[in-house]
């Protein structure tokens, strides 16, 4: 027993000097593969995030072709604390539309995959059907809604609903119908999201709440949505940012060239879009963005620390 | 409490049929254990008791009612499940208080029941803990009470020992027992030990894929196996089988076994075939190894157990062979070539072609 451990002692020595030569060998090779992804995250993602906060200090001269002005952080508290761009109502509505759409799409989303969590004939089709959505492009989805608003040849009005002004154009009914859209592009997400969560559960435990006599109702209530609450939680992270990101579906349904001032669609990166491409105001927009990018921070934050504290992850 | 009965049930998954036919009662008030090899379908007809699985065929009953399209919420049956499925966002003390507070009783007296079966089981100290915080005996317990803290007609237990350390596991038996003996409630009790079923069963029903092969109380599986099968997976180890064929030339009866011979009485009914195929079969303990036996073999293996030994050899044919024997009797060395003497009171006999146990003239 002891000859042996000697003897083997320092040949595992020596055989460990070539896996090190090697495993370094290996990172080296590792660095090298990761290294197109990181030039092209660095051009297009890192540059242009710490540039916007360059642009945000300029203000941007009236006529093009003038040079930047710098101002400091002047131009930043006049975009947000005053109404000259528009910013504290792009606030609310940015606010409002995450509230339409974010819960609404979770609710539905954790609906359809509990309806569809069953060893049924054909269910595959059914789960197919509920997660098309994600990969669904926005702008065909756009389209397809906007086909189905238009007060002239659209389904909705050939139902009945029409308002005057039409759907899209009345400052009513404007953001929630592109909520609905979005809801139902979220859908997809929210749903695969909530039927994985789902998967993860075991079937022996909603089987334990049966026998000891709890009813669907309480099932779902009581056993389903708190042990589903990491799931959910990560679902609402995940939708809020998703919303607050939301532009295409805006500004395909709702082109710059028709917004009313009172259609309240004016969500924050919409705002920072027209800013940019209408006023071709860099500076502002750019302040905007930053204004975003910390909402978002803050709110995926206050997510995690106020909801993270009530989620259930034990086993 | 209540009788269960299943008769003549079927439960297909596609092509597998997980139970086959199955006729069983369960007596009021007694503890049956169904046994079985990993995947011959116990948990299946635990299920199918619980109300979790629909029948492919056949009726199952609870009390004097067929079942079949009762919701297992209605059954009033009490499940403990090998994982123990314990709401792992609840406190043991909401744990045991969930079937309770589905039933709608007034909040003081479900606090009193919680507390009383706490204290049965001895979980008072640990009412505020969440599941993840136990340990694997405790959660077993906690398992335990939510079953027992409604006082349901029947209990359904698969194998919940099997998740315990080997020490626990004698204790928690023990305790099981005691406990269903007290309250006398009908329990049905899967578990694929052997050992765990003969100590708690007061009758054991013995299921192979899925097909019934034996109900009797322990003692009567162990003397007298219906097949095969029986003989083969009670005790520890389990009864030798040594096919052979019969051999009547000399008046009695010897079985001519590879290595040598056996004598058999004749008080069974033997096949009218004179040279019929039969399987001899001895528990461990009716062999000794004897420079006087019938039987050749060779010793492969030498176990020693403390108060016992196992000498495990081969017959020439390649059977196995494991015989008992006290520590303080020589063991033959591996490798060396023996003899083996049987005892023909030991000896049990089964027919080759169906596995069945040639039964006693009256
Ligand atoms: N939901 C199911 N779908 C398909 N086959 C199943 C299912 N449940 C059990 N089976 C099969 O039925 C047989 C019996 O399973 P089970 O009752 O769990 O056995 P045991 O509890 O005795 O180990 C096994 O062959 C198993 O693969
Ligand atoms: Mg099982």
């Amino acid at each position: 027993m002891t000859t042996t451990g000697v003897a083997a002692a320092p040949s595992r020595r020596r055989a460990s000097a070539g896996p090190r030569r090697r495993r370094r060998r290996e990172a080296a090779l590792g660095y090298l593969l990761v290294l197109p992804a990181v030039a092209a995250f660095a051009i297009f993602v890192f540059y242009p995030f710490f540039n916007n906060f360059r642009l945000a200090l300029y203000q941007t001269p009236p006529v093009p072709g003038l040079p930047s002005r710098y101002v400091g952080l002047h131009q930043a508290g006049h975009v947000l604390f005053s109404n000259a761009y528009g910013f504290p109502g792009s606030l609310l509505t940015t606010i409002v539309f995450v509230v339409l759409v974010v819960p609404v799409s979770l609710l539905i989303g954790l609906g359809l995959a509990v309806a569809a969590h069953r060893r049924l004939r054909g269910i595959g089709v059914y789960r197919m059907i509920f997660s098309s959505t994600v990969v669904s492009s926005v702008a065909v989805a756009a389209l397809v809604f906007g086909t189905l608003m238009n007060p002239v040849v659209g389904f909705l009005p050939w139902l009945g609903i029409n308002p005057t002004p039409p759907l899209l154009q009345n400052p009513t009914w404007a953001l929630p119908a592109v909520a609905v859209m979005t809801i139902w592009q979220f859908l997809g997400l929210s749903f695969i999201i909530m039927s994985a969560g789902l998967q993860s559960l075991p079937d022996e435990i909603l089987e334990a709440a049966r026998i000891d006599g709890a009813s669907a109702w309480t099932r779902f209530w009581r056993i389903t949505v708190p042990m589903l609450s990491p799931t959910i939680f990560f679902a609402l992270v995940v939708g809020t940012i998703y919303a607050f990101q939301s532009f295409g579906q805006i500004d395909i349904l709702i082109p710059f060239r028709n917004l009313p001032a009172n259609l309240h669609v004016n969500v924050l990166i919409y705002n920072v879009v027209n800013t940019l491409t209408q006023e071709n105001n860099t500076g502002v927009a750019a302040v905007m963005s930053i204004a975003l990018f910390v909402l978002t921070l803050l709110v995926t934050l206050l997510q995690m620390r106020f909801l993270e504290s009530r989620v259930h992850y034990g086993r | 409490m209540a009788q269960v009965i299943f008769d003549g049930v079927t439960k297909r998954y596609g092509d597998v049929v997980a139970v086959d036919d199955l006729s069983l009662s369960i007596v009021d008030g007694e503890l049956l254990v169904l046994l079985g090899p990993s995947g011959c379908g116990k948990t299946t007809a635990l299920r199918i008791v619980a109300g979790l699985e629909e029948l492919s065929a056949g009726t199952i009953s609870i009390g004097d009612a067929v079942v079949n399209d009762i919701d297992p919420k209605d059954r009033d049956v009490a499940m403990v499940f090998q994982s123990y499925a314990l709401y792992p966002h609840l406190t043991v003390a909401r744990n045991i208080d969930f079937p309770l507070r589905q039933r709608g009783i007034e909040r003081d007296e479900r606090a009193r029941m919680v507390n009383e079966v706490a204290t049965m089981l001895g979980l008072d100290p640990y009412l505020e803990r969440k599941p993840a915080q136990l340990s694997g005996g405790q959660r077993q317990r906690v398992a335990l009470a939510r079953a027992i803290v409604r006082s349901p007609q029947v209990f359904l237990m698969d194998e919940p020992l099997s998740n315990l350390d080997a020490a626990l596991r004698v204790q928690t038996r023990a305790d099981i027992v005691s406990l269903q003996d007290r309250l006398g409630t009908t329990t049905l009790y899967v578990t694929h030990d052997q050992v765990e079923a003969m100590t708690m069963g007061d009758r054991i029903a013995v299921l192979n894929h899925g097909v019934l092969q034996q109900v009797a109380p322990p003692q009567e599986l162990y003397a007298l196996p219906a097949n095969v099968f029986v003989a083969g997976f009670l005790g520890s180890p389990g009864m030798n089988l040594v096919p052979g064929r019969l051999d009547r030339s000399a008046g009695g009866a010897t079985v001519a076994v590879s290595g040598g011979t056996v004598e058999v009485h004749t008080r069974v009914h033997l096949p009218a075939d004179p040279d019929a195929a039969v399987t001899v079969g001895v528990r461990p303990e009716g062999l000794f190894v004897d420079p006087h036996g019938a039987v050749g073999a060779t010793v492969t293996i030498v176990e020693m157990l403390g108060a016992e030994a196992h000498v495990i050899c081969t017959l020439a044919d390649g059977t196995r062979l494991v015989v008992r024997q006290e520590s303080t009797v020589p063991r033959p060395a591996i490798g060396e070539a023996i003899k083996i003497r049987i005892d023909p009171d030991a000896v049990t006999l089964f027919d080759t072609a169906g596995g069945k146990r040639l039964e006693e003239r009256e």
